[in-house]
C-alpha cells in the first residue's frame, strides 16, 4: 500500500505516488529557486511542467496512478537542474546543487536507525551529534543512575520521550529532522536510509541487544501482569499463603469503592499493558496504529490515577485524625504463670489462620468464611517485655483510633479498651471481624505484659504457645 | 580526462548552435515546444528536453520568437511558437555566419593536409 498525492500539474490532474511527488516537488522547486529571480522564470518553468504533464499522459495514460519510478525517470528526461544550466551555457549553474536551503528542524524519533523507539538517533540527528555518541551517554545515564538506586529514572524518561516525541515517518518529516530542505539528493538519501539494507555490524549488535531486551520486557510483563491478577483474584498460589482476596479487603474500610477498585486496577495495570505493548511492538516490529495505543494508554493512566487519587482522599476522610488510649491493669506477684485466651463467636477454623510467635511477641488474624464472603477476624498484637523481679508486673492496653474528628477518634479509641478483661492470671483478648457488612472501625490494640523473666506466658488451646519457642509464622 | 575534454567541446559547439537550430525548425513550421525537442532529440542537439525551455523564453524576449494558444491533443492549449520577422534577419545573419565558419574550418583542414 502506498499513500498517492493529486496535484494538477500543466493544467492536468494526476495522482502520483508520495515518494515521487516528494521528487517531482524538489525538481520543480529548484528550477524555480533558480530561475525564479529572472524575468518570465515562472514561463520557463510552467513550460517544463507542461512538459511533464505531456510526458505522464505519454507514459501512463491519463487517469491512472503515476509512479515513482516514472518520474524519477521523467526527471532524467527532462535534465537535473544541473545537467539544464549546463547545456544551456548559463554560469550561473556553479555550484547550484551545494546550496542546501535549511528548515527549521525538528525533533523526530528516527525510524530507519533505531535500537528501541529510535530516541537516541532521533536525539542524534536534532543535535548533529554522532548516533553512537548519544547512546552511549544515554547508557552511561541509565547505569550512572542505576547505581543510586534509580535507573529506573533513565528507563522513564527514555519511554516518556518515546511517547511524545512523534516518529519521522514521511519523507518530508525524515528531512525536517535533519533541518535539510528536500532537494533530490538528500530525498535520495533518505529513501535510500529507509531501505535499511545497509544496517552496519554495530548497528546489527544494537539491534540485537534491543531483541534480547525487548524479550526481557514482554517476559516481566506477562509476569507481573499474571502475578498482579492472582493478587487480585486472592488465588492461593501455595495453600494458604493469600488467604485474602485483594479487592474485598480494600472495601474493608472504606464505601463506595467500585469506582475505586477500577481505578486502582488501572493505576497498576496499565503501566504493566503499556510495557507489555511496547516489547512486543519491538519484538516482532509492530507498527504503530493510528490509535498510538501509547498515548492512550498513557492518557488512561493519568485519568485513573486522578481518579483513584481523589476518591481514595475522599474515602480517607472518616480517618483523617489519629489519637490514642491506653490502660494498665497490674498483675499480682503470685502469679507464676499468666494464660492468654483469644476469644471468637465461631470456633477458630483449621486452615487460614496466619499466626506469627515467637519469644517476645504473638500475633494471630484468621479468615472466616461465610457464605457472604470472607470475613477477616483480628486479634491485637500481644507483646512481652521481661523486667526485673521488683519492678510491678502489668498489663498496657494500647488503643489507637482513625477518625474524622478528634472527640470521635477518643471515643472510638476507649470504646475498644473493653475488648480486653483480666481477671487472676487469665487474660482475655476478644477478636474483631471485619468484612463486607462490618467495615474496619478505624482502631487497632495492642497489648504489652510487663512481667518477670520467671513468669510463663500460655496461649491457650487450641493455639498453644509458650513464649519459650520461636514460630515464625505458622499457616494452619 | 581526455574523453571529457572531447565531450566538454561537443557539449560547447552545441550550446553555440542550439538558438540557431531552433530558428531554423521554426521558419519551416510553427511548432509546440513538444515538437520542437522531438526534433532536436532526433538531431541529437540537446540530450535533456529542460534545455529548451529557458532558451524559448530567451528568444521570445528577444522578439525573435512569438506564440499563440491552440489546442493540443490532450486537452488544455498549448503555446504554439513562430518565427518573426526579426528572427527571420537574425537567421539569415546566422546562416551566412554559419556558411563562413564552415568554409573556414573546411579551408584550415586543406590547408593543414
Amino acid at each position: 500500500m502506498k499513500k498517492v498525492i493529486k496535484v494538477s500539474i500543466g493544467k492536468l490532474a494526476f495522482t502520483l505516488e508520495e515518494e515521487g511527488y516528494l521528487l517531482l516537488k524538489g525538481y520543480l522547486d529548484s528550477l524555480s529557486e533558480y530561475y525564479g529571480d529572472k524575468e518570465d522564470g515562472a514561463e520557463i518553468v510552467e513550460g517544463i511542467e507542461e512538459r511533464v504533464a505531456e510526458l505522464f499522459i505519454e507514459k501512463c495514460g491519463p487517469d491512472s496512478v503515476v509512479s515513482t519510478s516514472v518520474i524519477k525517470e521523467i526527471i532524467t528526461i527532462l535534465g537535473r537542474p544541473e545537467t539544464i544550466f549546463e547545456e544551456e551555457g548559463d554560469i550561473r549553474s556553479l555550484g547550484i546543487n551545494k546550496r542546501r536551503r535549511s528548515i527549521p528542524k525538528r525533533l523526530y524519533r528516527d525510524p530507519d536507525n533505531k535500537v528501541l523507539g529510535g530516541v537516541c538517533s532521533g536525539i542524534a540527528a536534532f543535535t548533529g551529534l554522532d548516533t553512537a555518541l548519544v547512546r552511549i551517554l544515554f547508557f552511561i545515564f541509565f547505569i550512572g543512575f542505576f547505581s543510586f538506586g534509580g535507573g529506573v529514572v533513565a528507563l522513564i524518561i527514555y519511554l516518556i520521550m518515546w511517547v511524545l516525541i512523534p516518529q519521522a515517518k514521511t519523507v518530508e518529516q525524515r528531512c525536517s529532522m535533519y533541518g535539510e530542505a528536500m532537494d533530490l539528493s538528500n530525498i535520495h538519501e533518505s529513501i535510500k536510509r529507509a531501505g535499511k539494507e545497509n544496517a552496519s555490524s554495530i548497528q546489527r549488535i544494537f539491534i540485537i541487544f534491543g531483541k534480547i531486551i525487548s524479550a526481557i520486557i514482554v517476559f516481566v510483563a506477562l509476569i507481573s501482569i499474571a502475578a498482579l491478577t492472582f493478587v487480585f483474584l486472592g488465588i492461593e498460589v501455595f495453600k494458604g499463603i493469600l488467604p485474602l482476596n485483594f479487592i474485598d479487603y480494600v472495601e474493608l474500610g472504606v464505601d463506595n469503592t467500585l469506582f475505586m477498585k477500577i481505578t486502582f486496577l488501572a493505576v497498576l495495570l496499565l503501566p504493566l499493558l503499556g510495557i507489555l505493548w511496547v516489547g512486543l511492538q519491538l519484538l516482532f516490529d509492530l507498527r504503530t496504529p493510528r490509535i498510538r495505543p501509547g498515548i492512550v494508554m498513557l492518557l488512561l493512566w493519568v485519568l485513573s490515577l486522578i481518579g483513584f487519587s481523589v476518591n481514595a482522599t475522599k474515602a480517607s476522610r472518616p480517618f483523617w485524625t489519629k489519637t490514642q488510649e491506653s490502660v494498665e491493669y497490674p498483675i499480682g506477684k503470685h502469679h507464676d504463670t499468666i494464660f492468654i485466651r483469644f476469644e471468637h463467636n465461631n470456633p477458630i477454623p483449621i486452615k487460614r489462620v496466619i499466626m506469627n510467635a515467637s519469644y517476645s511477641d504473638f500475633s494471630l488474624m484468621w479468615m472466616d468464611e461465610k457464605s457472604d464472603g470472607a470475613d477477616i477476624v483480628v486479634f491485637p498484637s500481644v507483646r512481652i517485655i521481661r523486667q526485673s523481679y521488683n519492678e510491678p508486673s502489668l498489663v498496657r492496653i494500647k488503643s489507637k483510633a482513625h477518625a474524622y474528628s478528634y472527640a470521635e477518634a477518643i471515643s472510638k479509641a476507649q470504646e475498644n479498651l473493653s475488648q480486653f478483661t483480666l481477671q487472676d492470671s487469665l487474660l482475655t483478648i476478644r477478636s474483631k471481624s471485619f468484612g463486607k457488612r462490618s467495615k474496619w472501625d478505624g482502631t487497632y490494640q495492642n497489648i504489652t505484659l510487663f512481667i518477670p523473666n520467671s513468669v510463663e506466658v500460655i496461649v491457650e488451646e487450641p493455639i498453644k504457645h509458650n513464649f519459650r519457642k520461636r514460630v515464625k509464622t505458622r499457616l494452619f | 580526462m581526455n574523453e571529457i575534454n572531447t565531450d566538454n567541446i561537443k557539449s560547447q559547439m552545441r550550446k553555440g548552435v542550439l538558438e540557431y537550430c531552433i530558428l531554423s525548425i521554426l521558419s519551416n513550421n510553427d511548432a509546440y515546444a513538444s515538437s520542437l525537442i522531438v526534433e532536436l532529440k532526433e538531431a541529437k542537439m540537446i540530450v535533456v528536453e529542460g534545455t529548451l525551455y529557458p532558451l524559448l523564453t530567451r528568444q521570445k524576449n528577444q522578439g525573435l520568437l512569438s506564440y499563440r494558444w491552440e489546442e493540443s491533443q490532450q486537452g488544455p492549449p498549448r503555446k504554439y511558437y513562430s518565427i518573426t520577422d526579426k528572427g527571420k534577419e537574425l537567421l539569415a545573419e546566422m546562416d551566412s555566419a554559419w556558411k563562413e565558419i564552415v568554409e573556414t574550418i573546411a579551408l584550415l583542414r586543406h590547408k593543414k593536409q
